[in-house]
C-alpha cells in the first residue's frame, strides 16, 4: 500500500518536471521575451539616415541604435491605406510600411508600453505601443505616389487608417500623426 | 354636457395629446442627436497650433541667422531651418489651412509673405553674408513674424469664437430640450388625469351595471313571491270554496229548516259538513306537512336498490284506490342501485302513484318501470289518465300549480312542487311527459352508485 503511494507521487513529479521543461523551451522561442540576449545585428543604413530608433529594442546597427534610410525601410513589405487627413481635403493615398512591420524587426522588449516619436522641428509626442498593433498605422514614405520631402511633412509621416475606424476621427488621435518623423524612443 | 363636447373631451382632446407628446419627443431625439453630432465634429481648434510652430520656425530662422551673423564660423544649419520654415508655410497652403486664412481675410497677406520669404533662398546660400543680405533677410523674417502674430490673434479668437458659438448652440438646444421635458411632462400627466377619469368611470359604469342586476334580481325574486301568493290564493279560492260552500249551503237548510227537518236529516247535513271540513283540514295539513317536510329533511344518502324501495311503496298501497292496478317491472341484467334516502325516495314515488291513481279511472293500469340510463338509475310511473295540456306542463312543478284539467279533483299544487325539491336535495331529478287524455309518465332519476 506504502509503495503504490511512493510510487504515485514519483510519477507525478516527473511529469512536473517534464512539464516546466516544454515551459522553457516553448519561452525560448517567443522573440519578444528575447530582449537582447542573441543580438541580431542589423544592416548598416547606405544612403541618408533618416530614421532612428533607440530603446527597448533588441537589434541594432549603431550601439544602441538602429538607424534607417529610405532603402531600408522600403525593404519592409509594402503597405497602403486611403484616408483623409485633418490637414488636407480630399481622401489621400499613402505608401509606406506598417509601424509593427518596422517594430517586429526591430524585435521588440515585452516591457515596451511607449513609444516617444519626435519630429525635424523638434515637436514630441507619446503615443501607446499598442495602437500599431490594434491598428494599421502607417508609416508613410509617399501620399498620392509622390515621395514625401523634409519640405513637405516628409521623409515619414505617421498615418492612422482614419476613415476607416469611426474611434480614430477624434482630435485625441490626431496629434498621433507625426509628420516629418525623425526618431522613435521605445519604452 | 353635448354628445360632440363629450367626443371632445374623452377622445379628441387625449388622442390630440398623444400626437403632440410623439412630436415633442421627435423634437427633443432630433435636437440630442444635432448635439451628439456637433460633439463628434472637430473644429479648426488646431489653427492656433499651426500657427504658433510656423512663428516659432521663423523666430529659430531668424536666430540661425544672427548666430551666424555674429559669427560667420558658427555651426549652424541655415538651410535646414529654412526648410522647415518653408514645410510649414506649405501646410498653411493646405486645404483647412488655407480655407481658415481666407475667411480671417488673411490669404492675400499670405501669398505674398509666402512669395517673399520664397525668394530668400538665393540669399541663404551665400556664403558669408554681407550685412545689407543680412538686414534683408531680417527684415523679410521680422516682417513674417509680425504677419504671423497678427495670424496668431485672428485664429484665436476665430477658435474663441466658434467655441463661444458651439457653447451658445448646445446651451440652447439643452435649453429647448428642457422645456421640450417639461412639455411632454406635462402633456403625460394630462394623458395619466385622462386615463383615471376613464379608469373612474368604467369603475362607475360597472357598479351602476352591478346595481342594476342587482335590482333586476330583486325584482325577479318579488315578482317570484307576488306570483306564489297568486297561486296559492288561487288554490285556496279553489279548493276552499266548494267545502266552505258545503257548510255554508248545509248551515243555511238548518237554520231554515231545522224545526221540520228529521233527526236523519240532520245527521246527514252534519255528516256533509263534518266532510267538507275534514277535506278543509286535509287541505291545510297537507301545505303544512309540505314546508315541514321541506325544512326539516335530514337527508341521509346511502346506497339502495331503487327496485326494492320501489316495491316496497306500491306494496303499502295505503293511498291506492281499492281495484287499481299497478305493473311494476325492471330492467334486467343491470345494477339498480342508487344513492339516495329511502323515506325521501317513498315521498317522491308516493306522490307519482298518489296523482295517477287520482287522475286516471280506476279501471286503468299504472305501469311502473326501474331502469338504468347513463349516470342515473330512474322510475318512471305511467298512467293513462287525462294527461296534462302542453300549457301546463312547464309549470305542473310549481309550488301551488294546478293545471286546468284537474279543476274538479282536491289538491293543493304542492306534492309535485315537493317531490321536484327532495328530488334535487339528493342530487337527483324529475321530469315529465304527457300528452293530453292519453296519460303521464312521471320520472325520478338518482344518481347510480358509482357517481359517489
Amino acid at each position: 500500500m506504502v509503495k503504490t503511494k511512493y510510487l504515485g507521487f514519483q510519477s507525478v513529479s516527473l511529469i512536473m518536471a517534464m512539464l516546466f521543461c516544454c515551459v522553457t523551451q516553448a519561452g525560448e522561442n517567443i522573440p519578444l521575451v528575447n530582449t537582447g540576449t542573441t543580438p541580431k545585428s542589423l544592416d548598416r543604413p547606405v544612403g541618408k539616415v533618416i530614421l532612428t530608433v533607440d530603446g527597448l529594442i533588441s537589434h541594432h546597427n549603431l550601439n544602441t541604435k538602429a538607424q534607417f534610410d529610405l532603402a531600408m525601410i522600403r525593404a519592409l513589405p509594402a503597405s497602403t491605406l486611403y484616408t483623409s487627413t485633418v490637414v488636407t481635403d480630399g481622401v489621400k493615398r499613402f505608401d509606406g510600411v506598417l509601424v509593427r512591420d518596422l517594430f517586429e524587426l526591430l524585435g521588440l522588449s515585452d516591457q515596451a508600453l511607449h513609444v516617444d516619436a519626435s519630429a525635424l522641428n523638434d515637436y514630441l509626442v507619446e503615443i501607446p505601443l499598442a495602437d500599431f498593433y490594434e491598428y494599421d498605422v502607417l508609416l508613410a514614405t509617399h501620399m498620392d505616389g509622390v515621395l514625401l520631402k523634409p519640405i513637405d511633412k516628409g521623409p515619414l509621416w505617421i498615418v492612422y487608417p482614419r476613415d476607416s475606424r469611426r474611434k480614430l476621427q477624434d482630435i485625441r488621435y490626431d496629434y498621433r500623426w507625426v509628420w516629418q518623423l525623425k526618431h522613435l524612443n521605445i519604452r | 354636457m353635448t354628445r360632440t363636447k363629450k367626443l371632445l373631451i374623452r377622445y379628441i382632446l387625449p388622442l390630440i395629446t398623444i400626437i403632440l407628446l410623439l412630436a415633442l419627443l421627435a423634437v427633443a431625439l432630433f435636437r440630442l442627436s444635432v448635439i451628439q453630432r456637433e460633439m463628434r465634429y472637430n473644429s479648426n481648434a488646431n489653427m492656433v497650433w499651426v500657427v504658433y510652430y510656423t512663428h516659432l520656425e521663423s523666430l529659430r530662422l531668424s536666430d540661425v541667422i544672427q548666430k551666424k551673423a555674429l559669427n560667420p564660423d558658427a555651426n549652424v544649419d541655415l538651410l535646414f531651418r529654412y526648410q522647415m520654415l518653408l514645410s510649414r508655410l506649405n501646410l498653411l497652403h493646405d486645404g483647412p489651412q488655407s480655407r481658415f486664412f481666407d475667411e480671417v481675410g488673411l490669404l492675400a497677406e499670405l501669398n505674398t509673405q509666402s512669395v517673399m520669404l520664397r525668394q530668400l533662398e538665393p540669399l541663404l546660400g551665400a556664403s558669408p553674408l554681407n550685412q545689407a543680405q543680412l538686414k534683408d533677410l531680417q527684415h523679410a523674417l521680422d516682417e513674417f513674424s509680425a504677419f504671423m502674430l497678427k495670424a496668431s490673434g485672428r485664429a484665436m479668437t476665430a477658435q474663441w469664437e466658434e467655441l463661444g458659438a458651439g457653447v451658445d448652440m448646445n446651451r440652447n438646444a439643452v435649453l429647448a430640450i428642457i422645456v421640450i421635458i417639461i412639455a411632454i411632462l406635462f402633456c403625460s400627466l394630462f394623458i395619466s388625469w385622462q386615463l383615471l377619469i376613464a379608469l373612474k368611470r368604467s369603475r362607475e359604469n360597472e357598479r351602476v351595471k352591478q346595481q342594476q342586476l342587482e335590482l333586476q334580481k330583486q325584482l325577479e325574486h318579488e315578482r317570484k313571491v307576488s306570483e306564489l301568493y297568486r297561486s296559492f290564493g288561487g288554490m285556496v279560492s279553489h279548493q276552499f270554496r266548494t267545502p266552505l260552500a258545503i257548510i255554508d249551503a248545509s248551515m243555511q237548510r238548518l237554520i231554515r229548516a231545522a224545526e221540520r227537518m228529521t233527526p236523519a236529516q240532520v245527521v246527514d247535513r252534519a255528516v256533509k259538513v263534518k266532510a267538507a271540513t275534514e277535506r278543509l283540514t286535509h287541505l291545510i295539513e297537507s301545505i303544512l306537512k309540505a314546508d315541514r317536510l321541506l325544512e326539516q329533511v335530514d337527508m341521509q344518502l346511502q346506497r339502495f336498490s331503487l327496485a326494492d324501495l320501489v316495491r316496497q311503496v306500491i306494496d303499502e298501497q295505503a293511498f291506492l284506490s281499492v281495484n287499481r292496478q299497478v305493473s311494476f317491472s325492471a330492467q334486467s341484467g343491470k345494477d339498480l342501485q342508487a344513492l339516495c334516502d329511502p323515506v325521501l325516495v317513498s315521498e317522491i314515488i308516493g306522490n307519482f302513484l298518489s296523482n295517477a291513481d287520482k287522475y286516471s279511472s280506476a279501471d286503468t293500469a299504472i305501469a311502473v318501470y326501474i331502469y338504468q340510463e347513463d349516470r342515473w338509475v330512474c322510475c318512471q310511473v305511467q298512467d293513462q289518465g287525462r294527461g296534462i295540456s302542453k300549457a301546463d306542463l312547464p309549470h305542473i312543478f310549481q309550488r301551488y300549480f294546478r293545471a286546468g284539467s284537474v279543476a274538479d279533483v282536491a289538491g293543493t299544487g304542492i306534492g309535485l312542487y315537493v317531490a321536484a325539491e327532495l328530488a334535487a336535495l339528493q342530487r337527483g331529478k324529475v321530469t315529465v311527459r304527457s300528452d293530453e287524455n292519453s296519460g303521464s309518465i312521471f320520472t325520478l332519476c338518482l344518481p347510480h352508485h358509482f357517481n359517489k
